[in-house]
């Protein structure tokens, strides 16, 4: 026996009540002296004494009233003997559909099997990463996908689907069974009591497959010709081999070259200068010759030309050395790859086209008009410095400035780094900015905004809040090498880097995934929906689901394009999860014993395959509104009795 | 006015037994209307025709000489008598739910009666019991008797469980003579052994006096919820439910008055239930006119 929600045993501490009310604070018969008990007789105590063992019988069925109330709430049930399959089980038929079926016939054979199988009431269901009942109808049509299996899912499936029919199952599993879809623990291949598993192997051996297992390339160019494209070639369960490699450009060759693959190894191969068009290429790299599983053949990737990015530096009259730090760093790090615009406070400055604005130690813009360019899809980094203190709040994000920091006032001389997210590329790439001493920092309310570090007194110092469409990052300590000596730090140049490319977009242009992969595209509070297109073009969620934010799920290879405000688009490959390229086959030792109910395996794992977890809380709520209506009789007797 | 000081409740403010049975006699023969020295012994009562075997002594031959009838004359009394008070002094006399104790109202009871008999020069006694004689006065009516008596009554606490056989069995060398028995108690025993332990005394021509005194809690518990009653004399407890009290005992103590007053009249006692919430002076009249009837 065991509780589905043992939490709620919590509630047996309701039993008190009962027997505080019924013993603690029950009526206790006074004493009284009495001439004489003549005619009083023992019979008249034998009445108390019933009407005493009513009480007792009421505070009973009130307790146990209780008590099953409490037990049916944690949801009870016992462990009970179920036939597996059998005559009258559940008959499924489930048909792995994975990339790895591509491999030769194994797909025609699994088609082949299930129709062998197929017979009145019988359930056909598809898996992958995930368990999808078909009609029997649609068998023949099955193909291949470009998913990954993954047994513990379809175990976990199973039983969840047995535990709402409740009743035996007879599951026939029809699949190339690859060691790569077992999960990490075999506890987790564990299915429901009931279910007679019987495996269905399409692939009698262990096949070698060629993959291109991954490429390098950088996301977004301004010049092709400087562009490096690095693939490697893997082999499963192959001999040493020569590959001959191509790489492709929208469809047209732009490069082959020959490589040695050791045996079951791995090799790799680079591609130097690329003829890029303007905008978003699709590339890919793939194997001359074809093996048996084609999709892993070729490896999607994109990559994005675009011009130098404008970006617009808007500084305060104290801090025009900002505007020369900010920019030598910048196009230090980036070679060109961004072109900074500078407007001193009071000159009419011009936000179109802007990849990102910097605003920095000023309130003498219009904050009006650079909380529309966020809102509109911009991006900004605000460094905030005296002149924000004085204005007494932070430009865009609107927040409180509570004040000036001083290090040197309190026990330090100055102040550095002190928790800060690590995985921030801004910090992280940064060398977490070691060395770098702020003497000043602008304390300033964080408001909804994130805090991505603070310094060693506690003063946030860079924050970062998402506003419509775009991103507000804030330094709050000036870059004039005043405030703070980070201007002139090695890790001025990487932090500089970063967060242009954060506010740009550079690190979003274009994306790896594998297929299956959710990416979650919901921007800050106002943001609008976004535009997915599939490979095929066509779109790939509703306006409704994009405008609620539903994630977008990669469900199969290709390109897949998403659009979002202010003209920004991104380019996201999808491939084959490369766990799919090894067909080495569950050990047969696995098999038999994920098929085998009862075994040592299984014990470990829980209980036998010859178990059910059988529900009880129907019927201890029938016990529940029994004692109700016990309590209910007694209580009204006792009622009588007392008022009598 | 005076009337108010028969009430027990008042009564039980005086703490001289001597003043409250002074208050409650003087009290009540005001309340009569008739002569403070009123008395019994030689006092003419009535004439009535003779008849033939009435005895010829009680004849009034100046009433025949004048004319020509015989008469008797007849007396209320013609000698003194012997009034003895039998007083319960058991542990159930010390009951008390409303107004004053049982032994309190039988000790003014007690006081009251013997004040009355001593103004009329009756030889007054005292007899304290529970299953024991505990005190002896001998009738007397000498001067100061009254007060030994009243002393008497004063040492009546309520001692130990009553049981009649035992000291009735004794009353009978105390009570040689002739006279008046004033048995006071709550005769918490069944009327047939109450009723056959006091008949001899009556067989031995005493008039016999059944004062059963009674808390109204007694005849008519109110036992609103259920209570566990300690017996006064045997100790032993028993929870009592008010359904019980209002099913059962009332009935079985209406029974139990009902037989003491039945079997009492058949065996030629004088009964009379005296409850504790009402005026002595009716149990003075009862006595008054037992007292009369005797002869």
């Amino acid at each position: 026996m065991g509780l589905f929600a043992p939490w709620f045993l919590a509630g047996f501490g309701l039993l008190s009540l009962p027997i505080y009310f019924h013993l603690l604070k029950r009526h206790r018969s006074e004493t009284q002296h009495f001439s004489s008990l003549m005619f009083f007789e023992k019979s008249t105590e034998a009445s108390l004494k019933h009407r005493r063992l009513d009480y007792l019988l009421l505070m009973a069925m009130r307790l146990a009233l209780l008590a099953l109330i409490v037990i049916a709430f944690a949801q009870p049930f016992i462990w009970r003997n179920t036939p597996a399959g059998g005559p009258s089980a559940n008959r499924v038929v489930v048909i792995d559909d994975s990339a790895s079926m591509g491999f030769g016939n194994r797909m025609a054979n699994a088609r082949s099997e299930a129709s062998k199988l197929m017979g009145e009431n019988v359930k056909v269901a598809v898996f992958d990463s995930q368990l999808r009942f078909v009609t029997p109808a649609d068998v023949p049509r099955l193909e291949a996908g470009t998913s990954r299996s993954s047994l513990g899912e379809l175990a976990r499936a199973l039983r969840a689907y047995q535990e709402s029919v409740k009743a035996p199952l007879e599951v026939h599993l029809i699949s190339d069974l690859q060691r790569s879809s077992m999960p990490a623990g075999f506890s987790d291949l564990r299915l429901g009591g009931g279910t007679r598993l019987v495996l269905h192997t399409v692939a009698d051996k262990t096949e070698p497959n060629w993959t291109v297992e991954s490429v390098t390339a950088p996301a977004r160019v301004r010049d092709g010709k400087t562009v490096k494209v690095q693939a490697t070639i893997a082999g499963f369960h192959t001999n040493a081999a020569a590959r001959t490699v191509i790489l492709e450009v929208n469809g047209q060759p732009a490069g082959k070259q020959t490589l040695q693959v050791p045996a079951s190894g791995r090799a790799k191969v680079e591609f130097n200068g690329l003829d890029l068009p303007h905008g978003f290429s699709k590339c890919a790299v793939s194997l001359q010759e074809s093996d048996g599983l084609k999709v892993d053949d070729r490896y999607l990737f994109a990559i994005e030309r675009s011009d130098p990015q404008r970006v617009v530096f808007l500084y305060g009259e104290r801090s025009a050395r900002s505007a020369l730090y900010f920019r030598d760093a910048l196009e230090a790090a980036t070679a060109g790859a961004y072109t900074v615009e500078s407007y001193s406070s009071g000159t009419p400055a011009n936000l179109e086209r802007a990849s990102f604005i910097v605003v920095s130690d000023t309130g003498g813009f219009d904050d009006g008009m650079l909380k529309r360019y966020v809102q509109q899809g911009g991006s900004a980094l605000v460094v905030l410095g005296p002149a924000n203190v004085s204005a007494g709040k932070v430009p865009i994000l609107g927040t409180l400035v509570k004040a000036s920091r001083y290090a040197a006032r309190g026990a330090e001389r100055y102040q550095t780094l002190g928790t800060a997210d690590d995985a921030y590329a801004a910090i992280a790439k940064a060398g977490r900015w070691e060395g770098v001493h702020f003497y000043q920092s602008i304390d300033a309310d964080p408001g909804q905004a994130r805090i991505l570090a603070r310094l060693t007194d506690r003063t946030p110092i860079l924050l970062e809040q998402k506003i419509g469409e775009g991103t507000v990052v804030v330094l709050a300590s000036a870059l004039d090498n005043l405030a703070n000596d980070f201007p002139v730090q090695p890790s001025f140049v990487p932090f500089v880097e970063q967060i242009a490319h954060r506010l740009s977009g550079w690190e979003e242009a274009s994306l790896n995934a594998s297929v299956d992969t959710a990416l979650d595209f919901k921007g800050g509070a106002g943001s609008k929906a976004f535009e997915a297109m599939d490979p095929d073009g066509k779109r790939a969620l509703t306006l409704e689901e994009s405008a609620k934010g539903a994630p977008l799920v990669l469900s199969r290879a290709g390109f897949w394009e998403v659009r979002r405000g202010a003209g920004k688009s991104q380019m996201i490959a999808a491939n084959v999860d490369r766990r799919e390229s090894d067909l080495e086959l569950m050990p047969k030792e696995s098999a038999e014993l994920w098929q085998s109910p009862g075994t040592t395996g299984q014990q470990a794992a829980g209980q036998s395959n010859n178990e059910s977890k059988w529900p009880l809380a129907a019927w201890v709520l029938g016990a529940a509104v029994l004692a109700g209506l016990l309590e209910a009789l007694v209580g009204s007797r006792h009622l009588v009795q007392e008022t009598a | 006015m005076i009337q108010r000081f028969l009430d027990p409740k008042v009564l039980a403010g005086i703490a001289n037994l001597e003043l409250t049975a002074k208050t409650v006699v003087d009290g009540f023969v005001a309340g009569l209307h008739r002569s403070p020295d009123f008395g019994f012994s030689q006092e003419f009562a009535e004439y009535r025709m003779y008849v033939p075997g009435d005895d010829l002594r009680y004849v009034d031959w100046n009433a025949y000489a004048r004319t020509d009838r015989l008469y008797l004359k007849r007396y209320r009394g013609e000698t003194n008598t012997r009034v003895t008070v039998l007083l319960d002094r058991s542990a159930s006399m010390g009951f008390q739910a409303q107004g004053v104790k049982k032994i309190d109202y039988a000790r003014f009871l007690g006081a009251s009666l013997a004040y009355l008999a001593h103004q009329q020069r009756d030889a007054v006694g005292l007899i304290g019991f529970d299953d024991e004689i505990r005190d002896y006065v001998e009738p007397s009516s000498r001067h100061g008797q009254w007060v030994k008596v009243l002393h008497g009554l004063n040492r009546s606490e309520p001692g130990s469980r009553t049981d009649f056989a035992k000291p009735f069995l004794h009353f009978q060398q105390f009570l040689q003579r002739r006279g008046m028995v004033l048995v006071i108690s709550d005769f918490y025993a069944p009327a047939s052994d109450v009723v056959k332990t006091v008949a001899p005394l009556r067989q031995r021509g005493n008039d016999v006096v059944l004062l059963h005194v009674l808390d109204p809690e007694e005849i008519k518990p109110t036992l609103k919820a259920s209570k566990i009653l300690i017996d006064m004399e045997t100790g032993e407890e028993m929870e009592v439910s008010p359904e019980y009290v209002k099913d059962v005992y009332l009935k079985k103590m209406a029974a139990h008055l009902q037989e003491m007053d039945s079997l009492s009249r058949g065996a030629g006692l004088s009964y009379f239930l005296a409850m504790t919430d009402q005026p002595l002076d009716e149990a003075l009249r009862r006595y008054l006119v037992i007292r009369a009837g005797r002869f």
